[in-house]
């Protein structure tokens, strides 16, 4: 056809090109030397259900995500650690022993491969919710394992300190923190037996906006005796799902028409507590919401401010506990969750312990 | 050989733009193509180019049926020139120009093609201002590049819409004069739609008057432009004479009545 | 003044390719461990070498260069290239300058299409590379799809491309965000990261799939720089005139740009700013001649996209600043630059 003809030449080229592209891609895919990872070692499998093979003890890590950091630093000390997140590093009070540490990356979406590839480490681990999926395409080549390890996923809390203290050879430390989990897990669940459960409403950094099952932090509330007010809602089966922390606005007439008999209010924190002015002006701004003034919480004054940092505390189990003592305080009388925080930051995150990390109106009240 | 449709038709919705037209265009004549606002003219002339598709009639160039042949064929045959408004993204003259020849871009050695453009550039008096920006151009110079684009296609017929509209009082002739020369020397056929109407009856062989979508009157302008036409087309009562053998219209006053 | 002699136009191709020669040279070797040029070519040509030329280097930097750094390189040149590509064509056949390759909305369709597969995926969507690439660029051809049939029913004119086009982002838009709504942390995690215009996750199969999408691409378009200088000169009416078919001409180039804007958004997220802008600056340039301007484009495009690259990398090293945010910094600057040149210069 004449068509043909006169296409004759652009479609060579095209061909061509393709050819080339194609060849070259295929090329160089196969010609790096393939740099196998560890034949053989410790095998397991990671929280997404990969198998993993690593020499152990490894002895430098690259690690992702604050939580998974803190689990090592609990387990192994720091000194296994070559590359951390920036995230993780920019809080130089709570991470003084990391000022060397190489920043490999802002977060643990946006790795940066070369310089964790420059590092040639035994072992990257990321979270679920990070970007393991990508650094496991461009590090295995190399010959890097990546590991999955959820630290803030609160229920594998055990799995996952025991699997840190194979991988850093330390069973005794992993023991321990355990231990330390499990005393107050179980602490917990006895003195709460037969308890008449109060009423809760869990409010995190926007207004109105709280968290529902599926969220680490609903599970706080549950795991320390109190019943989330919005524990009912469901939007999906996927936000069900274990992971969710997303925030979800409520309707205040709904909040207000379910009368909880505590308010907590979850605020983003760093290892410094908050000052009290702004605890103070927090909670009256709650305590004067419109038509706040009628639920039971805000009359007896028991709308709390409670800084991350201690609701997360090892697993949330020291933020459970501070839920605890101020629903129940006559059952946890001899308790105070500000020791057990300081036992976690000294004992396990060899950091000094700082206190005041919650706020009553009842104290601030104007 | 003639650009030229019978019976032709064309709807708009439901107003009827066109009614049973039948018009040739001969090689060697210039037309003027005349009427008041919204009587056609555009229209028509869209339709003998096939940039709109007739609702009725047939439109034949050359003897051969219109739809029958492709653009590029088409656009071999016929010349259409626009009225020069409207952005066009940084084009420079000669690239304007050189678009003429994108018909017939698949014969067109690169050589052909310059030695081409070149003519016309010196033809219409654009050389030197090649490289300029056409949007930064005035209006007659813009005139002269769309008519030397035109030029380039070469194409036996050429349709010009309204080509002194926007022209002050000596572009305007310069364009008609060039568009006459053109007539004369290639023997193109032109026809040309425009609104005034001692122009248009000055340079054309023939005017063909719209009124309504259909050909009032069509012949030399004598017999086009009398008071009687131009009261019922245009709606107003005019004196028709001749001063130093060139034909003037003045128009006194609207008609009594409005026109149909 | 927009565009000198032809010596003028050759000059300044022949200066942006070396430098695109030079920054993508630059760049492969330059990161975190900096690899020499003659280790670095010995490198690449390695299975053709003997022995004895064989690099002598401890065996990561082949590694870090093959699997890490020369993926990143061409795909970032790809990327910009196609997005400059379409944004000239989708410009040109709308005759509307503030058009961009997403401006049909398979930028949203595409996050949408990725946002399903990564809920849909039984892992949370995180290991699921592959479905959810072609998740989004089947989203994205089917948003063409859409709009290209909307237009047809009311006539395939630039402005109806547009219009359709504004509608059917908002619609996958609010479509992404309501799956944005629904999804569990991890999920969200995921269809975010997706969505950041970043290379930093190249790799061969990207690069592969994204460079023979555009080796297609690109002399199609090519092809048509007539018609789009056609459209460019005055509209449908004019295009038509000077034997053009315009209807399918749109249609050609709609597709062909929407194909390449779809591979490179499926593989690198939404990268902004470069399908707008690389065009306008190669008018500014090159003038609107669409034979020079659509390859010049493609190499504004290119090393827009790759310095943006290497400044995100370099400049906040070690954290990485996805390419998609650094571009707009890059760009502006230079574009202004360009255009209160010719303000003074011109009319």
């Amino acid at each position: 056809m004449a068509t043909f003809k006169r296409l004759r030449w652009p479609l060579l080229i095209v061909l061509s090109l393709m050819v080339a592209i194609g060849g070259a891609v295929a090329w160089w895919h196969g010609a790096g030397p393939a740099m196998p990872g560890p034949a053989q070692g410790f095998t397991f499998v990671d929280d997404v259900g990969r198998k993993v093979v690593v020499r152990t003890p490894v002895r430098r890590v690259v690690v992702f995500n604050r939580y998974n950091v803190e689990f090592v630093r609990a387990i192994a000390g720091t000194s296994p650690l070559v590359g951390v997140d920036a995230n993780t590093a920019k809080e130089r009070a709570y991470w003084p022993e990391l000022r060397n540490v190489q920043v490999v990356g802002q977060g643990q979406s946006t790795p940066n491969y070369d310089a964790v590839a420059d590092l040639a480490p035994d072992l990257v681990i990321l979270p679920r919710n990070g970007a393991w999926a990508e650094a496991d395409r461009l590090l295995t080549p190399l010959g890097i394992p990546v590991a999955v390890v959820t630290a803030w996923d609160v229920l594998k809390h055990e799995q996952n300190a025991a699997l840190l203290g194979h991988l850093f050879e330390k069973p005794k430390e992993a023991e321990a923190l355990n231990a330390f989990y499990r005393h107050w897990r179980d602490l917990l669940a006895q003195r709460l037996q037969g308890v008449k459960r109060k009423r809760v409403y869990l409010e995190e950094v926007g207004d109105y906006r709280t968290l529902l099952p599926g969220s680490g932090w609903h599970d706080m509330i549950e795991t320390g005796g109190g019943i989330n007010v919005f524990r009912d809602v469901t939007l999906s089966a996927g936000n069900a799902a274990r992971g969710t922390s997303q925030g979800f606005t409520v309707d205040p007439e709904e909040l207000i028409a379910r009368r909880p008999d505590a308010i907590i209010k979850l605020q983003p924190g760093q290892y410094a507590p908050h000052p009290r002015d702004f605890s103070r002006a927090v909670l009256n701004r709650i305590a004067g919401r419109p038509g706040f003034a009628t639920i039971p919480a805000v009359r007896d004054g028991q709308v709390y401010h409670i800084s991350y940092y201690l609701a997360g505390g090892c697993s949330k189990i020291v933020g459970a506990l501070q839920v605890a003592k101020w629903l129940y305080p006559d059952r946890f009388r001899d308790i105070d969750p500000e020791d057990v925080m300081a036992e976690w930051l000294t004992r396990f995150q060899h950091v000094p312990a700082q206190r005041g990390y919650t706020a009553r109106l009842g104290e601030v009240r104007r | 050989m003639s650009l030229s449709c019978t019976s032709l038709a064309f709807l708009r919705g439901k107003r009827t733009v066109l009614s049973g037209i039948d018009f040739a265009l001969e090689p060697g004549e210039l037309v003027g193509l005349i009427g008041a606002n919204g009587a056609g003219k555009s229209s028509l002339i869209r339709c003998l180019d096939g940039l709109w598709r007739a609702n009725a009639g047939e439109v034949r160039v050359d003897g051969e049926a219109l739809p029958s042949l492709t653009r590029a064929q088409v656009a071999r045959r016929i010349a259409y020139v626009p009225q020069a408004s409207g952005e066009t993204m940084a084009l420079s003259v000669v690239e304007m120009v050189t678009l003429g020849r994108a018909p017939h871009r698949a014969h067109d050695t690169a050589a052909v093609r310059t030695a081409k453009v070149e003519a016309s550039l010196a033809r219409f008096d654009l050389k030197g201002m090649e490289n300029r920006a056409f949007d930064q151009l005035s209006g007659g110079e813009r005139q002269r590049v769309l008519l030397a684009r035109a030029f380039v296609q070469e194409a036996r017929y050429l349709l010009l819409d309204e080509p002194t509209s926007a022209l002050d009082l000596r572009h305007q002739l310069e364009a008609l004069q060039t568009v006459r020369g053109l007539v004369d020397e290639l023997q193109v056929g032109a026809l040309i739609a425009i609104h005034d109407l001692a122009t248009a009856a000055r340079f054309a062989d023939r005017l063909v008057l719209l009124e309504g979508g259909r050909v009032r009157v069509a012949g030399p302008w004598q017999d086009v432009l009398t008071p009687e036409h131009l009261r019922a087309a245009f709606g107003i009562e005019a004196t028709v004479g001749v001063i130093d053998g060139l034909p003037y219209i003045l128009p006194v006053h609207a008609a009594a009545q409005g026109r149909s | 003044m927009i565009a000198g002699p032809a010596s003028r136009r050759a000059a300044a191709f022949a200066v942006l390719g070396l430098l695109l020669v030079a920054v993508g040279i630059f760049a492969t070797l330059h990161g975190v461990q900096r690899i020499p040029l003659e280790t670095g070519i010995r490198v690449l040509l390695g299975p053709l070498l003997p022995d004895a030329l064989q690099p002598d280097v401890p065996a990561s930097y082949p590694a870090i260069l093959l699997t890490l750094r020369l993926p990143r390189t061409l795909l970032a040149i790809i990327a910009g290239a196609g997005l400059a590509l379409a944004g000239v064509a989708m410009q040109g056949i709308t005759r509307n300058p503030l058009v961009s390759p997403y401006t049909i909305g398979i930028s949203p369709a595409a996050s949408f299409g990725a946002s399903l597969a990564i809920l849909a995926s039984g892992d949370g969507g995180a290991g699921s590379y592959a479905p959810v690439v072609m998740a989004a660029f089947a989203a994205a051809l089917a948003c063409a799809f859409l709009v290209l049939g909307l237009s047809a029913m009311r006539g395939v004119t630039g402005t109806v491309l547009v219009l359709s086009g504004v509608g059917l982002s908002y619609l996958f838009g609010a479509l992404s965000s309501t799956m944005q709504f629904v999804a569990t942390e991890q999920q969200l995690a995921v269809i975010v990261h997706w969505a950041f215009g970043s290379v930093n996750g190249a790799t061969w199969p990207a690069v592969g799939v994204t460079g023979l999408i555009l080796a297609v691409a690109f002399p199609v378009l090519c092809a048509h720089s007539w018609a789009l200088n056609a459209f460019a000169a005055g509209g449908d009416e004019v295009a038509s005139a000077l034997g053009f078919a315009v209807a399918r001409t749109r249609i050609v180039v709609t597709v062909a740009a929407v194909l390449v804007t779809a591979a490179i958004v499926s593989y690198a997220g939404v990268i902004g700013f470069v399908g707008l802008v690389a065009p306008h600056i190669g008018r500014l340039v090159v003038g609107g001649d669409h034979r020079i301007l659509l390859p010049f484009s493609a190499l504004v495009g290119a090393l827009l996209l790759l310095l943006a690259d290497m400044a995100g990398r370099m400049l906040f090293a070690p954290v990485v600043v996805p390419a998609g945010i650094v571009v707009a910094y890059l760009g502006v600057p230079i574009f202004l630059h360009l255009l209160l040149g010719r303000r003074r210069q011109g009319a």
